[in-house]
């Protein structure tokens, strides 16, 4: 890992369109400001990998072919829909 | 797009009920199956955990239009399918404010642009115990068909919310450890 020393207000850049600012400093908390552009997505990493690990068990589990046929006895009965139209 | 040899037989010479305006995928979980291009959908980022995906299709689980779950298959990975569902089917109070940046980033103009749909996980062998992930919403631009997994933060939601009554009933409320986010120090969009 690059390991960088830097001031408050003091940034760093990462490519040429992203922009890492450490905006303060207090104790152990360090505030971080990310300039980048939008189709780039910024999350903590303790998010990020929480939202990956659900998404890798939703595509695992949606393998299993008798589950959704099974799950479809077990809802309530519905109106019937257009679904992916324009809900 | 790659074909698996036993759909091969169908490339040189469209059968007749195939219509030159609908798109073919190759599902490793479907098959063959025939999609409108309006079903089409192009990721801006990809979901997480699948950086080789970006384009996906949506698929009815039932033809008949009796199951409000879609498929959402990857048409990079044939193996790759989700199933997901409108929120609100199930959780009438789900409540989300699209973040500023993702919804400049998908030129979101009004909310007749949005689909909202939320991955499930059914899992293995318990169909009952079915979750859907709340908290990470995959938004689409059903005008430009552009879409992305909108992480909510500080909304109090979790990556499992059951869709069917439980004995003990814990369902659809947002989980009380939504104050350990203190709204701060969102990714963008504060001073």
């Amino acid at each position: 890992m690059l390991v960088l020393t830097r001031r408050v207000d003091e940034s760093i850049m990462i490519g040429d369109d992203v922009r890492v600012t450490v905006v303060a400093v207090k104790g152990d908390h360090v505030r971080i400001g990310v300039d980048a552009p939008k189709r780039v997505a910024i999350h903590r990493l303790e998010v990020y990998e929480e939202i990956k690990r659900a998404n890798l068990e939703a595509a695992t589990a949606a393998v299993a072919r008798t589950d959704l046929d099974q799950l479809a006895t077990l809802l309530p009965a519905r109106a019937k829909r257009e679904p992916g139209a324009d809900s | 797009m790659d074909s698996p040899e036993h759909v091969t037989q169908t490339t040189l010479t469209p059968a007749e009920d195939e219509p030159l305006s609908r798109v073919r995928i190759v599902s490793e979980r479907l098959g063959l199956v025939y999609a409108d291009e309006g079903d089409l959908v192009e990721m801006s980022a990809p979901i997480p955990g699948f950086p080789q995906s970006l384009r996906y299709c949506l698929i009815p689980t039932d033809e008949a239009g009796g199951s409000p779950f879609l498929w959402l298959q990857s048409m990079d990975e044939p193996a790759l399918a989700f199933i997901a569902v409108v929120p609100f089917e199930f959780f009438p109070e789900y409540d989300m404010e699209l973040p500023g940046p993702d919804q400049e980033e998908l030129d979101i103009r009004s909310a007749e642009d949005v689909l909202l749909l939320t991955l499930v996980t059914i899992p293995p062998g318990r169909p009952e115990d079915v979750t859907a992930n709340l908290v990470a919403p995959v938004v689409v631009n059903t005008r430009t068909r552009r879409a992305r997994q909108v992480i909510l933060y500080d909304s109090g939601y979790t990556t499992r919310h059951y869709l069917l009554p439980r004995e003990e009933d814990v369902v659809a409320q947002p989980a009380p450890d939504a104050e350990q986010d203190t709204g701060e120090d969102r990714p963008s969009g504060d001073p």
